[in-house]
Formats: structure tokens, sequence, C-alpha cells
């Protein structure tokens, strides 16, 4: 049986589809530039990075479904089940907003996001910069993902049985040290503010999901940005997404962590505006 | 969500759209549906497989108008297609034509996707329309097992969950059991085998008592009219206590019935408890019964017996009154006796002692009795006796005392009023006398009986019954020396003058 959110998705107005997923353009003028969250969080884990980017560009900024304040309303596991129906939303909110051209930034899932979105329509995007980007997370024959399948069933068990006590464990795991001593309690807060069945759901998808093939459809140019110590993606990963996409460059910054926005928000910055010129 | 069809359906349905893929040159089909509620589309079946059972936006989001398919190959550049489109194809296609198939209710699209155009002599609706109705027979169909599908779960959902034993048994099809049953009738839960159902039902029939339920029971009263049968299998080896209907299945004429077992063991043992109960009752209450018309019975019997007793007690007072009669009278003459005589002269003596009237006291002999006896015998010896009882009562007054004292002694006593002097007492004595003169007719002479009377009175001669006696019975003597036949006075000379009087 359908629930209303899916009833919505397709059958939603643009004024509608701004409200559920919190559309916010932020700068009066320059080029388009999305700024896209990944799990767990929601578009305010870019609000340390956002002063330096709206002097020179027009930020959108969005909520995922299942993502922020409305994420109850917003969220389908039916839907969401797949990545590709973020890529979806994506597209539908651009052709809503008229776009016929943007830069995208996006993290983790985020970044996939905005493949898939490139893939499917190549001429709206100019320039794509992931940070912590990975295609699959399993590992393989000869493919490190970085995890082992029953540590992805740990994982789901931990977030069924005590959701705040693996909240309390993974934030600091994936957050590591910056420049921010908050970070850690911000990304954590930001997981305890999800519904864990969401949250689980959203988890699962992620993490069965396979895109190795796919990027390589990808013609867009795309700098791949990975931190030191990304305990969701090893090196070798980001290697394979540099290897496999055309146009793509990978550079290691200067940060630890999944959430170098969060925990080291200026090198960051320092990266977006270099890459984004 | 509308399922697919079984596997078989599904294979024929991948092989009608690799059939239209092939003839079109098509990369990729989609068959969407819109009979899920409120306009979304669902991937019944793709080409290659992989998106079924997904949910995708509708028209809209394809770029291309909900109402009909455009039946034309376009240019996928500028239209927004969902990103699973790519991920099914492997890239994203160039080329797109879509076709509306209506099947029944259900709005139906087909997506036929290309990498690169397949030319112009390629005419894809032509080959979409004569594939209409095979696609409409196959779509129809995977309903319809979709359907099946659902019933089948529902089913067994029953099945599985319900608390009641149920059998189907169907003689051309095979048999099914739900797990309360196979453990009623001691058999695998998966046991197919019609014969082995049946016989295991039977053997359970067997061993149980069989009630029917009864016809007027109005839970089984609809059931009547379906031919069916309700019956209470009861086995207290077992532990068993089922209520067994059977119902036929579907029209009358197909061979097929289910059958329900319900265990009412708990009312079976309250209706036993209430049937012991109420025969304990029963038997109470005949005691009780019993009890009341055995105190019925008591009372009346006490009830006779008190009539008995009265009875009895007027017996006795009319005996004691006999009795008392008895010892008063001589049985004789019906005269008082001499004990009553000597009772009623003391009473009238004592009445007497203030006021002091005279009682005159008379002793009377009969003379010449004893010629009577021995002449006539004793039974006109008796009828002369009354006779002077009768003469004796005729010459005195009613309230005057007369007694029979035995023999032929008799007395009486009365009563004058002081001022009438003696006269009147002496004129009495003289007429009884002459009263007394009977004369007795015998075969040989007249026997003159007669009698001597000695007469004394209160208060002048004596003081009390006793001597009152003694003395008249002195002056009777007297008159017996002198030849009889006379009133002789006790105190009384020749000059009516009492000897010790005081005139």
């Amino acid at each position: 049986m359908t629930n209303d959110n899916s009833i919505l998705a397709g059958n939603l107005s643009a004024s509608d589809r701004t409200r559920r997923h919190r559309l916010n353009i932020v700068g009066d003028s320059g080029p388009f530039l999305i700024l896209q969250h990944g799990f767990g969080t929601d578009q305010s884990v870019w609000r340390r990075v956002l002063p330096s980017l709206t002097p020179q560009y027009r930020v959108i900024l969005m909520d995922l479904a299942g993502a922020g304040p409305n994420a109850a309303q917003t969220f389908d596991p039916q839907r969401y089940d797949e990545i590709e129906s973020y890529a979806d939303d994506l597209l539908l909110i651009l052709n809503d907003l008229a776009i016929s051209e943007c830069l995208y930034v996006g993290s983790s899932l985020g970044a996939m996001i905005g493949i898939l979105a490139a893939i499917e329509r190549p001429e709206l995007f100019r320039k794509l910069i992931c940070i912590g980007a990975s295609p699959h997370y399993l590992n393989d024959n000869n493919y490190k993902g970085g995890f082992d399948q029953h540590m992805l069933d740990g994982i789901y068990q931990m977030m069924s049985d005590d959701y705040h006590g693996w909240v309390s464990g993974f934030a600091p795991l994936v957050v590591r040290g910056g420049s921010e001593p908050d970070a850690v309690s911000e990304f954590a807060l930001s997981l305890f503010s999800l519904r864990p069945d969401i949250s689980l759901s959203t988890a699962r998808a992620i993490f069965q999901s396979d895109f190795r093939q796919r990027v390589s459809l990808l013609k867009t140019p795309t700098v791949l940005l990975q931190t030191q110590n990304d305990a969701a993606v090893p090196l070798a990963v980001a290697e394979f997404l540099r290897d496999h996409i055309q146009n793509a460059t990978l550079e290691i910054i200067q940060a630890e962590g999944h959430f170098p926005h969060l925990s080291s928000p200026s090198v960051v910055s320092d990266a977006l505006i270099r890459h984004l010129q | 969500m509308q399922k697919t069809a079984s596997g078989d359906d599904q294979d024929a349905l991948q092989s009608v759209l690799r059939l239209l893929a092939t003839a079109v040159k098509a990369d990729g089909i989609v068959l969407y549906t819109t009979a899920v509620p409120l306009g979304e589309l669902l991937v019944t079946d793709s080409l290659p497989s992989g998106l079924v059972g997904k949910h995708t936006m509708p028209g809209r989001l394809l770029g291309l108008p909900e109402a009909a398919g455009t039946q034309e190959i376009i240019s996928t550049e500028d239209l927004l297609l969902p990103s699973a489109i790519t991920r099914m194809l492997g890239a994203r296609p160039a080329f797109v034509c879509s076709m509306l198939v209506t099947v029944q209710d259900s709005k139906n699209y087909i997506f036929l996707w290309w990498k690169q155009h397949p030319g112009k002599e390629v005419n894809p609706v032509n080959t979409l329309r004569s594939a209409q109705a095979l696609l409409e027979a196959f779509m129809a169909q995977s309903e319809d097992a979709g359907r099946l599908q659902r019933v089948e779960q529902q089913l067994d959902a029953i099945l599985s969950n319900i608390t009641l034993g149920l059998v189907f048994i169907d003689s051309l099809r095979g048999s099914r059991l739900n797990p309360i049953a196979a453990n009623i009738l001691h058999i695998a839960a998966d046991t197919q085998e019609t014969s082995q159902v049946a016989a295991a039902m039977q053997e359970l029939r067997a061993s149980c008592t069989v009630t029917v339920v009864d016809e007027n029971d109005p839970t089984t009263g609809s059931a009547r009219n379906n031919i069916s049968i309700a019956e209470y299998w009861i086995s207290h080896e077992r532990g068993l206590a089922l209520r067994v209907e059977s119902h036929s299945v579907g029209a009358m004429t197909t061979p097929e019935r289910f059958w329900v077992f319900t265990d009412v063991k708990p009312l079976w043992e309250s209706s036993e408890k209430l049937r012991t109960a109420n025969e304990q009752l029963y038997a109470n209450v005949s005691q009780l019964a019993a009890e009341v018309e055995r105190r019925v019975q008591a009372e009346a019997e006490l009830l006779r017996y008190n009539v008995g007793l009265r009875q009895q007690n007027q017996k006795l007072e009319v005996a004691k009154l006999e009795s008392d009669l008895l010892a008063n009278q001589d049985p004789l003459t019906g005269l008082s006796n001499r004990r009553y005589f000597h009772r009623a002269l003391n009473e009238r003596i004592d009445a007497n002692k203030v006021k002091r009237d005279r009682i005159a006291v008379l002793f009377i002999d009969l003379d010449k009795f004893k010629s009577v006896n021995d002449t006539l015998g004793h039974d006109r010896g008796d009828d002369l006796l009354r006779a002077v009882a009768t003469t004796l009562v005729k010459s005195l007054r009613g309230e005057d005392l007369i007694a029979r004292l035995g023999g032929d002694e008799f007395a009486c006593a009365t009563t004058f009023a002081r001022e009438l002097g003696i006269d009147p007492i002496i004129e009495m004595s003289k007429r009884v006398c002459r009263a007394l003169q009977i004369p007795v007719p015998s075969p040989e002479r007249t026997i003159f009986v007669c009698a001597t009377i000695g007469i004394a009175f209160f208060p002048e001669d004596a003081g009390d019954a006793e001597s009152l006696l003694g003395a008249a019975d002195k002056a009777m003597y007297l008159g017996k020396r002198r030849g009889g036949n006379e009133a002789v006075f006790f105190g009384i000379n020749e000059k009516r003058v009492h000897a010790h009087q005081d005139e």
C-alpha cells in the first residue's frame, strides 16, 4: 500500500516541493551552486562553509527526502530504497527552478546523487565536486569498498536495537577531529533527531547500492575531495572513482573524517573556492 | 501492490516483451500500470528485467502527457527520465516511444527505449497494435494471477492462524487441512490424499459418541438449507469434545466439502456440570416433596387422632355420666338409690339449716311382697316394685326425693314450709299409704299388697339423713308390729303433738 509521501512526490506542485525540501537560495548573484548534504545530516551541515561561498555564488540548499524537520513527511521507504529516487527529486526541483546550468557540491550520499543526476542530464551540470563519495561500500573480489556484509549487518542490528547507542559510537568514528570541537556532537545531534527507522532505511539503501558500472557513464568534469581517515570511504575507493570517471581529478585535503565541512570547514571552503573557479 | 503473475506467466510475458523488443529493435521495454492508487506508475514488467515492482513518478517526470502515449519515436534529449532507466539499460536511452494499453479498467503504458534511433523503417505502433491483444491477455492473466495469489495468501493466513480445525475435501482434486485439523485427526498437515483424510475422519468419528445437533437449534437453522450437517463428537478417552460442521463448497454439484472442527470441550464440560447439578437439584426437590408429603400425612394422622380422642372423650364423659347415673340409680325401678338418697337428703338438710323448714322422711316397706315373689315369681315381683315406684312418683311432687333403698324398701323426702305445720305431713303420709294398697291378682287368690310407712322429720326428729332414716325406720317397725298398712310417726303421739316440740 502506498503512503501519502509517494502519492505526493509525483503529483506535487513546484511550491509543494520547495516547501517539503526546505529549498533555500542564498546569495544574490553568480552562478547557481548546489550544496547537497548526505546521510545523517540536513542542509544545516553546510553552515560553516556557506559564508565563504555566498559572495560569489547563488547557493541552493535543500533537504533530501527523509532528512531534516520534514523527514517523516517526505520519506517513503518504498521509493527511496533506490538511490536514483533522490536523483529524480533533484532533477524535478531543478526543473521547477528552470535552472539550465549549475555547479554541484555533494557530500557522501549527496555526491552520489549528483553523479546520477549528471549522468541523466549532463547539460545541467557544469562541474561536480564530490566530498567522501563512494559508489559501493562492500568489499568485492578486487574492490575494497571498506565493509563486509557482516559488518553492515552488525550496523543495521545496532541501529535497530539501540539507536542511541549506535549514534554515540558512530558519530565520533566518522566525524573525527578537526578545528571544530562541536562537530561530533553536532553530527550526533543531527542523527539523534532522525527517526531511527528512517535512518536505518536510508543507511540500508546506501550500503546496498552499487554504482561502480554507472559512474563510467559520467561525462561531467568531476573533482574528488578525499580526507584522511574517512571511516566510510577508503582511499582505494576514491582512486577507483578517479580511474573510472572520464573527467575526474582526486585531491587529498588536510582534514579528517567523513564530514570535513563540519570538522574542518575552512579547509573545505578553501578547496571548494579553488575548484569551483 | 499488484504482484506479478506466477513464474510461468512472468516468463511468458517476458517472451512477449522480447518478441516486441526484437521486432522494433528496442534496447528496453518497460510495462507500467497505473492501477495503483492516485496516479503513480508501477512497473509490471521490464526488459531487461530489474525494474519490476518499482514505483515511479507519473508522466510528468517522463515528459509525456498522461492521457495517451505519443506513439511516436521521440528523442529523450529534453525529457526528464527516471534515473532507474539508465541503470536498467546501462546507458541513458536517446529515444523513446510509448503506447497506451487498456486492460479491463486499468491504464497501462508500454515504453520502448532505444539507445540509438532504430531507423525510419521501424514502426513500433503497428507492432504494438498487433501485440495489443496478446499483451492484454497476459496482463489480464497477471491480474487474475495476482488476485489468485492474494486469495491464496488470505486462505493460507486463515488456515494457519484460525483456532478451528478446517478440512477441505475435494474428491477430484485432493484435500487440504490446517494444522489444528491435522492435530485432531492425527495425520500430517500436508496430507493431500483424499482417501487418507476421509479415513482419518471416519476413524475419529467411530471412536467418539456422536450426537446430531438439534434441528431446532437456531445456529444450524440456516445450515439445514445448504444440506449441511452439524454433529457433536465426544470422546472421553481422547479428551475430545468437538462440534463438527460440514458445508458444501460452491455450487452443490461440485464434489467439494469443507469441514469445521470447533473445540467445545469447555462448553461440554460446563454443560455436564450443569446437568449433574440439575440432577442433584431434582433429587433434592424430590426428597423435599417426599418430606412434605410425609408431614402432610402425619398431620392428617394427628387430626384423625385428635378426632378419635375427642370422640373417646365424649364417650368417656357419657360413660361417666352413665356411671354416675348408675351409681345413683336403682336399675330396676329407675328411682334413685340409697346412696343418692343419703347424699341428696343431706344436701337438703344443709340447705335448710337456716330456714328450718320441715323435711319429712318416709321409710316405706311393702307388706306381703314376699307372697307375690313366692306365688307369682320374681318377674311379677319386679313388676310390682316398678308399679310402687310409679305410684310414689305420681303421689308426690316433682321436687321430692324418691328412692328405692333395696328389696321392698323405699324412702321419700319432702320439704314443707314451717308455717304450714305438721298437718300436711300427716295428710300426705296417709295419702301415700292409701295409694300403696295394690291388689295383685294371682291364680289362686288376690294378694292385697300394702305398705307400712315410718315418718320422721327434720329438724324435730333428727339433724342428718342417717338419723332421720333410722328414726323413720323405727317408726315403720312399730307399724309393722301393729299389723302394717299404716303411717306411723316417730315423734308424734295420738294427740298429734310432737313429744319434743314447742308449739
